[in-house]
C-alpha cells in the first residue's frame, strides 16, 4: 500500500501515462529493420520510397499494437472485474484460445470467404469463441465463487482448445500451417491501414463503452446484491460487459492472434499504483496497454533485426517471470 | 410506509415465506427476530425488492416495489447485509463514497462528512478495506448505506440491516443502535433490522417481529412479543424472562 499515490494525483498519472504513449509512439515510428528519423524523412521529397514505407508498413502496424495492446489490457480490467477475481485474463480462463480456435477453424477448413469479407469473418468467429467461453466461465463462476474453479475451468479449457488446435495443424496443408502457427503465436506484421481501420471501427467503440460504465464497475465490487441495491441493474450491466471484452478480445485475437499477459499484467501494475477505483484506473489501463505492447513490439522487431520474433512470444518471455516475480513477492499477502 | 400483503415465497415446491401481512411505519425501528432457518433474510429481501415474491406484493410509499426505477428506488431504500467482502484494493472513504452512486455530484461532500463522523470511521478512511477488522468493516458499510440514504431535509426513507452488530463490540454495538434510534426518531428514517441478541433488540425496538418457520408469529412492543412463554416455544430454549433493572423493558437470559 506504501507505493500507492495520493487520491488527488490520479489524474497526473493519467497524464503521464498519455505523454509516454505519446513519446513511445513517436520512437517506436523510428525504429526498425531500416531507421529512419523524422530528420532523414523530412529532408526526403513525399514521392520517396522512404515515405512510403513509413506511412503504409511502418505507422500502420504502430497503431495496430498501440490498438491492440489497449484492447488487451482493458478487456483484462473488465473481466477481472466482472468476475470480482485479480486472476480473470482473457489467457488465462481459455477465452483467447477459444477465440483463436474458432478463427483457426476458419483457416483450415475449406470455407472460401470473399477477401473483404475474411477479416470481418475472422472477427467474428473470434468473437463467437470469446463470447461462447465468457458465458461457460461466467456461469461457471455464478454457482460458486472460488478462484480454484475459476482458474480450473480455464486450465480445462485451454486443454481441450489446444487439443483441437493441434488437430487442425494434424490436418492443415503447408500453407495453412504456418499461417496458422504464426498466427498463433501472436503477430502485428499483417498491420496494414485496411485492417488498422477495421480494428479500431471496433475496438475504440468498445473502450469508449468501457469508460463509460467504468463506475458501475465499481459497485459490482460489493457483490451482486449490494450492487443491486444500489441501483444497479446487475445482469444488464453484467452482459454489457461481457460483450465489451468479448469484442475487445475477439478483434485483438482476429487480427494479431493470441498475445497473452498483458490483460494480466497491465491492470495489476496499475491498480497497486492507483488504487482499483475503476474510473481511473481504466483510462489508465488503455493508455498503458497501448504503450507497453508498443514497446514489446517494437522491442520484438528490432532485437533480431532484421529478423522478428513473434510479438506473442515475446511478452510471455517477458510477462511471464514477471508475473512469477509478483507472486513471490506477494505471498501471503493481498494479490493486488 | 412499507406494507407486505399475503407475502408468500417458495423455492420448488418448498414454502421458506408463508403469507406475511406486515407494516412499517414511518419513524419506527422494527426488529426482525427468531431462530436460526426462520426466513428473516429470506423476508427481509421480499421487503428490499431483492427477491419478487411468488405471491402477493409490497407497497412502498403508495407504488408496488416492482413499479419503481431502481435509481428512484435507491436513493429511498438501503439494504446493509451481514457481510461485503471485496476482492480488490478500496480504501475505506472510497467504499462509503459508493453509497452516493443514485445521487450523481449532489451532496456529495456534504453527505460524507456527515456519514463519517456518525459512524466514527474517521481514522479508517484511507486504510485499505480488506484490512478492516470486521467490526471496523461493518462501520463502514453502515457508513456507505447511511450515504445512500443522506438528504439534506427530512422524508421518508427506509433503511433495511441484517445482523450489523454481528462482529460488533460492546461499546460500537451500543453506538451503532443509539444512532439507528437517533436516524429514527430525528430524521425519519425508517428502519427494519434483523438481529440475534433479543436483550439488545428489546432495549432499542420500537416494534418486534418474531418470525419462525417462515411465518411472523408475532408483532408488537418488546413487552407483548418477549414473554417467557412465547420464546420457549419458538426458539426452544430454555431461559427466563425479566425486567432490565433501569427500565420497563424486558432482558432474556438463558438457563444453564
Amino acid at each position: 500500500m506504501t507505493m500507492r499515490i495520493a487520491p488527488c494525483q490520479q489524474r497526473y498519472l493519467i497524464m503521464g501515462l498519455l505523454t509516454i504513449l505519446l513519446i513511445t509512439i513517436f520512437i517506436a515510428v523510428n525504429q526498425g529493420a531500416l531507421p529512419l528519423s523524422f530528420k532523414q524523412l523530412l529532408a526526403l521529397p513525399f514521392k520517396d520510397p522512404m515515405w512510403q514505407i513509413w506511412l503504409h508498413i511502418r505507422l500502420p502496424r504502430v497503431m495496430l499494437a498501440v490498438l491492440v495492446g489497449m484492447a488487451l489490457a482493458t478487456s483484462g480490467v473488465v473481466m477481472q472485474g466482472v468476475f470480482r477475481n485479480p486472476l480473470a485474463d482473457a489467457g488465462l480462463l481459455g477465452i483467447s484460445s477459444g477465440a483463436a480456435l474458432c478463427v483457426g477453424l476458419l483457416i483450415v477448413l475449406p470455407i472460401t470467404l470473399p477477401s473483404f469479407l475474411l477479416v470481418y469473418g475472422q472477427i467474428t468467429a473470434a468473437f463467437i469463441g470469446g463470447i461462447v467461453i465468457c458465458l461457460i466461465i461466467y456461469s461457471l463462476s455464478h454457482t460458486s465463487h472460488g478462484t480454484a474453479l475459476l482458474l480450473l475451468a480455464g486450465i480445462a479449457i485451454n486443454a481441450i482448445t489446444a487439443s483441437m488446435m493441434g488437430i487442425l495443424s494434424y490436418i492443415s496443408d503447408d500453407q495453412q500451417l504456418r499461417q496458422l502457427s504464426l498466427w498463433s503465436m501472436g503477430y502485428l506484421g499483417k498491420g496494414q491501414w485496411d485492417l488498422v481501420l477495421i480494428a479500431a471501427s471496433l475496438i475504440i467503440p468498445a473502450l469508449w463503452a468501457a469508460l463509460a460504465i467504468s463506475h458501475r464497475l465499481n459497485l459490482l465490487q460489493l457483490g451482486d446484491e449490494d450492487a443491486h441495491y444500489l441501483g444497479v441493474n446487475v445482469q444488464r450491466t453484467k452482459r454489457q460487459l461481457i460483450i465489451i471484452t468479448s469484442l475487445l478480445i475477439g478483434t485483438s485475437v482476429a487480427v494479431s492472434g493470441v498475445i497473452s499477459f498483458i490483460g494480466l499484467a497491465v491492470p495489476h501494475m496499475l491498480r497497486l499504483k492507483i488504487g482499483t477505483d475503476h474510473r481511473w484506473l481504466v483510462p489508465a489501463t488503455i493508455l498503458a496497454g497501448g504503450s507497453l505492447l508498443l514497446i514489446a513490439d517494437t522491442l520484438a522487431r528490432t532485437v533480431a533485426a532484421p529478423n522478428e520474433i513473434p510479438v506473442g512470444l515475446f511478452t510471455s518471455l517477458i510477462g511471464g517471470p514477471y508475473f512469477l516475480w509478483l507472486i513471490l513477492r506477494k505471498r501471503g499477502k493481498h494479490l493486488c | 410506509m412499507l406494507t407486505a400483503i399475503d407475502l408468500c415465497y417458495q423455492i420448488g415446491s418448498q414454502p421458506l415465506i408463508k403469507q406475511v401481512n406486515l407494516d412499517i411505519q414511518p419513524n419506527q425501528l422494527n426488529i426482525i427476530i427468531g431462530a436460526n432457518g426462520a426466513g428473516k433474510s429470506t423476508l427481509l429481501r421480499l421487503l428490499t425488492g431483492f427477491l419478487t415474491p411468488t405471491q402477493g406484493e409490497c407497497i412502498f410509499l403508495g407504488k408496488p416495489l416492482a413499479k419503481w426505477d431502481q435509481n428512484a428506488l435507491a436513493k429511498k431504500r438501503t439494504v446493509m447485509r451481514q457481510h461485503c467482502q471485496i476482492n480488490f484494493a478500496f480504501t475505506a472513504k472510497e467504499v462509503i463514497a459508493m453509497g452516493r452512486a443514485p445521487h450523481g455530484k449532489t451532496y456529495f461532500h456534504q453527505a460524507l462528512d456527515t456519514v463519517i463522523e456518525q459512524t466514527h470511521c474517521q481514522y479508517l478512511l484511507h486504510k485499505d478495506y480488506r484490512s478492516l477488522s470486521g467490526g471496523e468493516q461493518q462501520r463502514v458499510q453502515l457508513a456507505r448505506v447511511l450515504a445512500q440514504l443522506w438528504q439534506p431535509q427530512p422524508s421518508p426513507r427506509l433503511l433495511f440491516l441484517d445482523e450489523p452488530t454481528s462482529a460488533l463490540d460492546l461499546y460500537h454495538q451500543q453506538q451503532m443502535l443509539r444512532l439507528l434510534r437517533d436516524l429514527t426518531h430525528q430524521q425519519s428514517i425508517s428502519i427494519c433490522c434483523i438481529l440475534h441478541d433479543l436483550n439488545l433488540a428489546a432495549l432499542y425496538a420500537d416494534r418486534i417481529l418474531l418470525l419462525s418457520n417462515g411465518q411472523l408469529i408475532a408483532q408488537g412492543s418488546p413487552n407483548q412479543v418477549l414473554t417467557q412463554h412465547s420464546l420457549m416455544s419458538w426458539y426452544q430454549a430454555d431461559l427466563v424472562v425479566r425486567s432490565h433493572p433501569h427500565y420497563a423493558l424486558p432482558q432474556v437470559s438463558l438457563m444453564r
